[in-house]
């Protein structure tokens, strides 16, 4: 009974993590249609700071390299340096980036949280290298484990409703119109003053901050992270929870992720595996979720749950 | 030992313009960005494994064999997702670029599961390197680079010398145009995809000669391959060629630096320094 409850708390956290990281996307392609294909570097940028950060500082010998790590800042100091820094390497790449077509900005993107990995793996000194950050603290732990956990899953559904809340407000701010008006018609949108640029840039960073936030997160919850974690599998898996929860609205963006990273991704994980092929189930998921992604493209675009359409004014 | 670098460069460019030219001239006419061509090429490498190492085939005619399969694979593309999503839903070209990346990941997996997660090796003797004027070259690269040269040639005649080719850059051009002109634009579509993926299972084989074949080499390739296009300006199909060759050279030489590990990354860096400065690529007028 036990094991079943921590079972479930453990999927219910990584949903209520992945949905942060399915907001994210939302903002940047669901409102402002950004094909960014780069959300697992900005996880994996938000991971990295929190645990850097966060990791007690001591002298170890990695690599027969003596190196200091870790600062000892505390859980939600390491939550905000993990958006600020998420934000800020946003903001750096936007600069070229953001002015390019749709596609290119999509190659970009790929590329760049291909770099970020390649950085996690080959800049031992800062992250370890393959080997990982390990031990990171959890916050309001050192009860039983159950307790532990059902803590912490509060604490991420705490933090994943209020940013479900700020995207709501933006979605239905005069901001989220004009993010909008981008998707649909950048001209026109260009011809009524809005510039372009700026705006996309909001979008870029505002999600970048979210999937820093959800990094720190993800890192406190496995208690240790390692660059494998942050291949494109993950964008890939952000991508397919939109599309089937419905791109440009929130609440599809949550559902979305409950279905594929809930019941597909992680509940399948008492599958049994044969011994010697451990990677058949998990290559045999992915499998079928890129078939979801091309039935769902073609049989419901608008996902399970649609955009509202835009409420005219009284047309006569 | 930098001629050394340069030499293995110009070999790796020519791999990489084969598929680089493939792309090229499928986004030209297609309009869309195939995210898919990476894994395409992998599988190609694949099936020339399957040919040559199971049923015990020699080089030459798995190689052939692997691409005329991966060739009809692209078709299979074009006529089960790419076709019904453009005209039952009207799919625009971000819409088929996300349904490739699904397509992406399944002919990945399928990889994975039919060949398992440990790299193969084709079935060819161990060779000497010969010395080419300051460079050295096995016989297999000598191959590789001579055939790369041997397609882009045919290529470039089919293109400006055939029918065919006619017809292939006049949908380019503008399909509807095309269309009322009595081109059957369907066929060359599919003529399109045909080459076009054949050039990536080919490309597929020659880089697992030169390396090894494993299931990630397609996304990896994916991301080089990209920079090579953008480089040479996208659907410009000789800009391409000239783009990967400048990318692969700039990949051997920065790793001889010891900067190996970021190989890709400077392929990278290089293709956002040109979109910063020649976002059409480097060879518009």
């Amino acid at each position: 009974m036990e094991g079943f409850i921590s079972f479930l708390l453990s999927i219910a956290t990584i949903v209520a993590i992945y949905s942060i990281l399915t907001l994210a996307l939302n903002i940047r392609w669901g409102y402002t249609g950004l094909l960014d294909f780069g959300i697992a570097g900005f996880f994996a940028i938000g991971a990295y700071t929190s645990a850097i950060l966060t990791s007690p500082s001591s002298e170890e010998l990695v690599f027969g390299v003596r190196h200091s790590l870790g600062f000892g800042v505390p859980f939600f100091g390491g939550l905000l340096a993990a958006a600020a820094a998420a934000a800020l390497v946003a903001y750096l790449i936007g600069i070229p980036t953001l002015r390019l077509r749709g596609d290119y900005l999509a190659i970009m993107t790929i590329g760049l949280s291909e770099i970020i990995r390649y950085v996690a793996v080959n800049e031992k000194w800062l992250t370890r290298g393959s080997q990982g950050i390990r031990n990171l603290p959890r916050p309001f732990s050192g009860h039983s484990n159950l307790l532990d956990a059902l803590f912490y899953f509060l604490l991420v559904l705490a933090i994943l409703l209020i940013l479900y809340l700020i995207s709501q407000r933006v979605y239905n701010s005069p901001l989220g119109r004009v993010l909008k008006g981008i998707r649909e018609d950048e001209t026109v949108t260009e011809a009524l003053g809005k510039k372009i640029f700026k705006f996309r840039m909001l979008a870029f960073v505002f999600g970048a901050a979210y999937a820093g936030v959800a990094g720190s997160l993800w890192a406190h919850y496995s208690g240790s992270i390692m660059p494998h974690e942050f291949v494109p599998d993950i964008t890939f898996l952000i991508w397919v929870s939109l599309t089937i929860g419905g791109s440009g609205n929130n609440k599809g963006a949550i559902l979305g992720t409950l279905v594929l990273i809930g019941f597909l991704q992680q509940a399948t994980r008492f599958l049994p595996t044969i011994e010697g092929y451990t990677y058949l189930v998990p290559a045999l998921r992915l499998m079928v979720i890129g078939l979801l992604l091309i039935l769902c493209l073609r049989f419901r675009p608008q996902g399970l749950i649609p955009e509202k359409a835009v409420r005219m004014e009284k047309e006569s | 030992m930098l001629a050394l670098s340069i030499g293995f460069g110009i070999i790796t460019g020519g791999v990489l313009a084969l598929a680089a030219l493939g792309l090229s001239l499928l986004f030209r006419t297609v309009k869309f960005i195939n995210f898919s061509y990476g894994d395409t090429l992998a599988l190609g490498a694949y099936l020339a494994v399957f040919f040559n190492t199971t049923l015990g085939l020699s080089l030459l005619p798995s190689a052939l064999l692997g691409m005329l399969f991966t060739g009809i694979v692209g078709v299979f593309i074009h006529k089960v997702v790419v076709k019904p999503l453009k005209e039952t839903v009207k799919a625009g070209p971000l819409t088929l670029l996300i349904a490739t990346m699904g397509l992406a990941f399944m002919i990945r997996n399928f990889i994975l599961i039919v060949w398992g997660p440990d790299p193969k090796m084709y079935n060819v003797a161990t060779q000497e390197a010969m010395k080419l004027g300051p460079f050295l070259i096995t016989p297999t690269q000598l191959m590789a680079i001579l055939i790369s040269i041997l397609i882009m040639v045919l290529i470039y005649l089919l293109l400006q010398h055939t029918k065919l080719g006619k017809m292939i850059r006049a949908t380019a051009d503008n399909i509807d145009l095309a269309r009322i002109r009595g081109i059957r634009t369907e066929s060359v579509v599919v003529w399109t995809w045909l080459i076009s993926s054949s050039l990536a299972g080919l490309a597929g084989v020659m880089l697992g000669l030169l390396g090894t074949v494993d299931s990630q080499m397609g996304i990896e390739v994916l991301l080089v391959i990209f920079a090579s296009v953008i480089m040479g300006g996208i659907g410009n199909p000789y800009g391409a060629v000239a783009g990967a060759m400048i990318i692969g050279i700039t990949m051997e030489v920065s790793s001889s630096f010891a900067l190996s590990e970021y190989k890709a990354a400077i392929a990278y860096l290089l293709m956002g320094v040109i979109l910063l400065l020649k976002p059409k690529g480097l060879f518009t007028r």
